[in-house]
């Protein structure tokens, strides 16, 4: 039974350990280090800058139904640009697939249902607070904060059970014996008909297994990662949103939350397609060299579960901060 | 398609690099005007504020909605609202006393919001008046306010003395008298960024109290 190259167990896990910590040190510190450094007022000023491009864009449809593809065109940049900062979102995609075995076409999906639960939120919130709940303009703005702190919540969730799968998967590992029979295989490969036929469409060498995405929590998280992400709605498209449920333009509130959210797949896609081959990258390279020589071998069943530790660890501390950010945030009345 | 993108990238680009971040408190500013009302019988019965917040403020209260006259209004009362609201607890930043004894106001009413034109743009303006629980007996004992975040996160201030007036009160004196912060307060001030842990009591040290006493 050939495990596929790319997902096999092998020496790589410890520079891949090592790599994964990298990532999401450099996230963290993309995300942490604005705040104390007071850039975050630059990046502020240029926001509102946008948002008023933004803005005007939705009133333009007003008087002109056809300006409404400018607003779909602007809309789309916004979401590809906004993305591109640093975000809570991208680093639990990018810690979550560099830890685990996600195929590519995994990956995009995992960033495509993301980006989409963000623009889903952000339009459902409007929709009920606006219509259903009679809500002021600024007072369902401040309702978008309490589905962040949900958002950070569940984030923190995501890595402690991640965590926990792992630290379970490694104990029934070394129970078994796995540190010292040396086995390289030590998964169930069996031959499971579902995933692989799903793995013929994915051009992709192979697909994962189902150990391997066993190992990665499955769909339960996968789903996780959605809804981690999702939760928090996207701020531009809440902007836009209500605008055009003031100007009784619905549906181009809708349409460009839609546009931002498929601009901001298109850039978490790529940042996941970027972490995905970085990884087997990694992988193919590190194959036939270190494992064999240095002996590692016989640790791999153990090793190949670390960098899912480290992974669930690094989300479950970046959820756990941002929480406490967004709760502690000294409240001033006029702000 | 190419022009939104290169237009939101040349926002960013501009943006980003437009003047040094403040860094220091205070981080925003409120113009003050205020008048203590003296009735006929020579009592102070409430006090009149009008609070005129910064531009940028204003930039951000308005983001979105600043071209839309109707919504602007709008959200501009939602926000004074909002921010009154908050004050309640925070004894609407104003502190008086009588005598040296605190007084302790009515909630805040007649609450109203405008929007005044500026070199640097529009300014979020709103006006309130808090009436105090009894009207207070100036012949005895000199009465003290000031307004200020306790924090100064805030800076608020009167732009000009003439800017805290009384209304009636013949016979009743009013002076300001601007407080002299101390370099270790001020270089303390300079050096608390947004984020820091709020001081609530470096605010006094930049306030002004404004004493009307009669005769």
């Amino acid at each position: 039974m050939s495990a596929p190259e790319i997902s096999r167990p092998s020496g790589v896990t410890p520079w891949l350990t090592g790599l994964v910590l990298l990532a999401t040190l450099l996230g963290l510190g993309a995300i942490l280090l604005p705040e104390t450094s007071g850039l975050i007022d630059g990046l502020r000023e240029a926001q509102l800058a946008v948002h008023e491009q933004l803005t005007a864009a939705v009133q333009a449809v007003q008087g002109d139904p056809g300006a409404g593809l400018w607003l779909m065109a602007i809309s789309f940049a916004y979401g590809v640009l906004h993305a591109a900062g640093p975000g809570h979102g991208k680093v639990v995609i990018a810690t979550y697939l560099g830890a685990g075995t996600a195929s590519l076409r995994r990956g995009v999906a995992l960033s495509c249902a993301a980006a989409l639960a963000q623009g889903l939120t952000a339009i459902a919130l409007v929709i009920v607070a606006t219509s259903m709940l009679e809500m002021g303009f600024r007072d369902t703005q401040g309702s978008a904060l309490g589905f962040e702190i949900a958002s950070y919540a569940t984030v923190t969730l995501l890595g402690l059970w991640l965590t926990v799968r792992a630290i379970r998967s490694l104990l029934s590992v070394v129970r078994a014996g796995g540190l010292s029979v040396g086995h390289p295989h030590p998964e169930h490969h069996h031959h499971h008909h579902g995933t692989e036929e799903a793995c013929e469409t994915c051009g992709h060498a192979h697909g994962p297994n189902r150990a391997d995405l066993e190992r990665d929590g499955g769909w339960a998280a996968m789903a996780g990662v959605v809804t981690s992400i999702g939760l928090r709605p996207c701020t531009g498209a809440i902007l836009v949103l209500l605008i055009a449920e003031a100007l009784d333009l619905r549906w181009a509130g809708i349409g460009s939350a839609l546009s931002m959210a498929i601009g901001t797949a298109l850039t978490v896609s790529a940042m996941a397609a970027l972490t995905v081959h970085a990884r087997s990258l990694a992988m193919r390279l590190m194959q036939s060299t270190s494992a064999r020589r240095s002996g590692l071998g016989r640790h791999l069943p153990m090793l190949a579960r670390l960098p899912m530790l480290i992974g669930g660890v690094a989300i479950a501390v970046l959820g756990a901060s941002l929480t406490w950010a967004a709760v502690s945030t000294p409240a001033h009345p006029l702000f | 398609m190419i022009r939104p993108l290169m237009m939101a990238i040349v926002l960013f680009g501009v943006g980003l690099p437009s003047g040094p971040p403040p860094l220091a408190h205070p981080h925003a500013s409120i113009t003050l005007e205020t008048s203590l009302q003296v009735d006929a019988d020579g009592k102070a019965s409430r006090l009149h504020q009008v609070w005129t917040f910064d531009a940028l403020y204003t930039a951000f209260v308005l983001e979105g909605v600043a071209e839309t006259p109707a919504l602007a209004a709008q959200v501009v009362r939602e926000v004074a609202e909002e921010n009154l609201r908050n004050l309640g607890e925070y004894a609407y930043f104003t502190e008086i006393r009588l005598g040296g004894a605190q007084i302790v106001t009515e909630p805040a009413t007649d609450l109203t919001t405008a929007l005044v034109e500026s070199p640097n743009g529009a300014r979020l303006q709103m006006a309130f008046t808090l009436p105090f629980e009894k009207p207070l007996d100036l012949s005895d004992a000199a009465l003290v306010y000031a307004v200020f975040d306790p924090s100064f996160y805030i800076d608020m201030r009167h732009k000009v003395p003439s800017d805290a007036r009384l209304e009636g009160g013949n016979g009743c004196a009013l002076e300001m008298h601007q407080s002299e912060p101390s370099q270790d307060i001020a270089n303390l001030a300079a050096a608390l960024d947004k984020e820091a842990e709020p001081i609530p009591t470096l605010g006094r040290h930049f306030a002004q109290f404004i004493e009307v006493a009669c005769r």
